[in-house]
């Protein structure tokens, strides 16, 4: 009997074991919301990552190699595509949209700005086989992987043989993606107990979380979900939103909201890239917003701020900037891997 | 330790089992057809007096197939995708353990269900490489057939028919019951001129995305599925 209490013990201990070090698996704070992205479906592994990070930076993803992934995400811009309204790519072609940036990509729902996909392992695909962007498709980039001095060998490392399928290379650019967590910034500091707001920075918040919380919600600062946020049509591009998925006239002009994280670093904002700078983003807010019936009802009665609100506003979303994140060399490109291809 | 007889029984079961199977397998092959002659991709078939077609790629997802007998679900399949491609051969061969062969329905799914449609990227017959996973939004392919004909008024006289979408209200998964005698093999035909017949080339040629077309033609495709007389 006794050994029998013991083995259930073990038992016990071990599943709390696992349970624990799944949980963390993401290496998440505390005060982040559970992940919507299953784990389950990719289990998380250094190799993997780094084999992703490698193919994140491999411009052989693209129809003639001239572009990868971090050529409209790149780290230093939090993995958007700073001071590009537009995102171009192959052959420099210019696409509709505002690249976003990639981080905590792991408790996002949707994907794209109209929300076209909602699951992180396929996204890959569409830039991929967009013509505008990589102009390749999956079945393309299997074929110059499996004739690649070493990608073979890296895939063979994680998964006991070098087989390398289309749901392979998009479980591995995903895993890489769900690594880029943001979660170093001051006010994350702050969560932790390591820093405190400045006077400023306090004044800031409290016009935050009265004016912007609702669709900007902590600690990601969005909600990941969709709204109108009443701007003006592009008369150039046209573009309706999450109707052209819905087909829900009232998901016309609906984007997703982004995070006001790493602002800093990925301007210019909206999702055709409008407004270069933070003002101009909150002139929109408390001037500029369209009505139409679709409008998100927290804008419908209008955003007042005074000068000074809109400072000390600004000054706040300072504090959401994450430079380790930006600077973090486990997200940038692995030289070696590059270099040494070259000289074979 | 467990006593050697233990696992002679096991091994009893096991070949008992095993020869349990044998004897009541099934094998449902889907035949696809042209007008009643197998289908073959690139072939010009004549279509509405003097126009033709062309049909260049064929490829569909059938799923989930289950055995019924007077009402009551008795088998399913094991295997739960199936990719049929016409370019592989137009006869598709897959076995099925029935107990006791006795069913008088088979019900299977045109497409894939929602929870695998959710579930994203996958390997097998799942794979993005098959070409059925769409690249710019949610979810997989249930039915594609690409090809030409002078009839369309497109960029190089194409069709292109990329049937998918499994929320509502533009679910294209098509769910089809039909009646059948049971034997060891059962053959469905799949007679692709009936979908010609029904969609006109000239008026709808160009199905790319989950929308009202799209559910349209989803239910023409389901008429195409039929048991074959022998």
């Amino acid at each position: 009997m006794k050994i029998k209490r013991i083995i259930i013990g073990a038992f016990i201990v071990l599943t709390a074991t696992y349970c624990g070090v799944k949980k963390n698996v993401l290496d998440s704070p505390e005060y982040f919301p559970v992940p919507h992205y299953n784990i389950d479906n990719n289990p998380i592994s250094k190799a993997k990552t780094t084999l992703g990070n490698n193919l994140f930076y491999d411009p052989l993803l693209s129809a003639n190699n001239s572009i990868s992934c971090a050529s409209c995400h790149s780290p230093h811009a939090a993995f958007a595509h700073t001071d590009h309204d537009l995102s171009h790519g192959i052959h420099d072609s210019i696409g509709t949209r505002n690249a976003p940036p990639l981080f905590n990509l792991a408790w996002q729902e949707h994907f794209m700005w109209d929300g076209a996909i909602d699951n992180l392992d396929a996204q890959a695909l569409a830039p991929i086989s967009h013509a505008t962007e990589m102009g390749s498709s999956i079945n393309e980039i299997v074929g110059k992987l499996k004739n690649h001095p070493k990608y073979p060998g890296l895939f063979n490392d994680i998964y006991k043989d070098s087989l390398i399928t289309g749901e392979r290379i998009l479980k591995v650019l995903a895993q890489f993606q769900v690594s880029l967590i943001s979660n170093n910034s001051k006010y994350d500091q702050i969560q932790r107990g390591t820093a405190t707001f400045t006077q400023q920075e306090i004044s800031g918040y409290n016009i935050f979380t009265s004016n912007c919380a609702s669709c900007h919600a902590e600690p990601l600062f969005s909600s990941y979900g969709f709204a109108n946020n009443g701007l003006a049509i592009d008369s150039t591009l046209k573009d309706i939103g999450r109707q052209k998925i819905t087909k829900n006239p009232m998901d016309s002009m609906l984007f997703k909201i982004p995070s006001l994280r790493n602002l800093a670093y990925t301007f210019p904002y909206m999702h055709d890239g409008r407004f270069n700078t933070l003002r101009e983003v909150l002139k929109h807010y408390t001037q500029g917003v369209q009505k139409s019936p679709s409008l998100h009802t927290a804008l419908k009665n209008g955003i007042t701020l005074t000068k000074k609100e809109q400072t000390d506003l600004i000054t706040f979303l300072g504090t959401l900037n994450d430079r380790l994140f930006i600077s973090s060399k486990k997200h940038q490109i692995n030289r070696d891997f590059f270099i040494k291809n070259e000289g074979e | 330790m467990y006593p050697k007889g233990l696992y002679s029984f096991f091994l009893f079961l096991l070949c008992n089992f095993g020869i349990n199977a044998q004897k009541n397998t099934t094998e449902i092959s889907f035949q696809l057809l042209y007008n009643t002659v197998p289908l073959e991709l690139g072939q010009s078939y004549p279509i509405s007096g003097r126009d033709s077609l062309k049909i260049d790629f064929l490829k569909f997802y059938v799923s989930n197939i289950t055995f019924f007998k007077d009402g009551k679900q008795i088998g399913k399949s094991t295997e739960k995708y199936h990719l049929i491609d016409a370019q592989n051969s137009s006869l598709y061969r897959t076995s099925y353990t029935v107990k006791n062969k006795k069913f008088d329905t088979i019900k299977f799914t045109i497409g894939l269900d929602t929870k695998t449609q959710k579930k994203g990227i996958q390997g097998g017959v799942l794979d993005p490489t098959t070409r059925m996973y769409w690249t710019w939004q949610n979810g997989f392919i249930n039915f594609k057939i690409e090809g030409s004909s002078r009839l369309c008024n497109t960029r190089k006289n194409k069709f292109q028919f990329h049937v998918g979408g499994f929320q509502e209200p533009y679910n294209t998964t098509q769910v089809l019951s039909l009646a059948c005698v049971a034997s060891k093999s059962l053959t469905i035909d799949v007679d692709i001129a009936s979908f010609f017949n029904v969609v006109s080339l000239s008026k709808t040629n160009t199905v790319m995305s989950p929308n009202k077309n799209a559910v349209m033609v989803s239910k023409v495709l389901a008429t195409l599925f039929s048991i074959h007389e022998n």
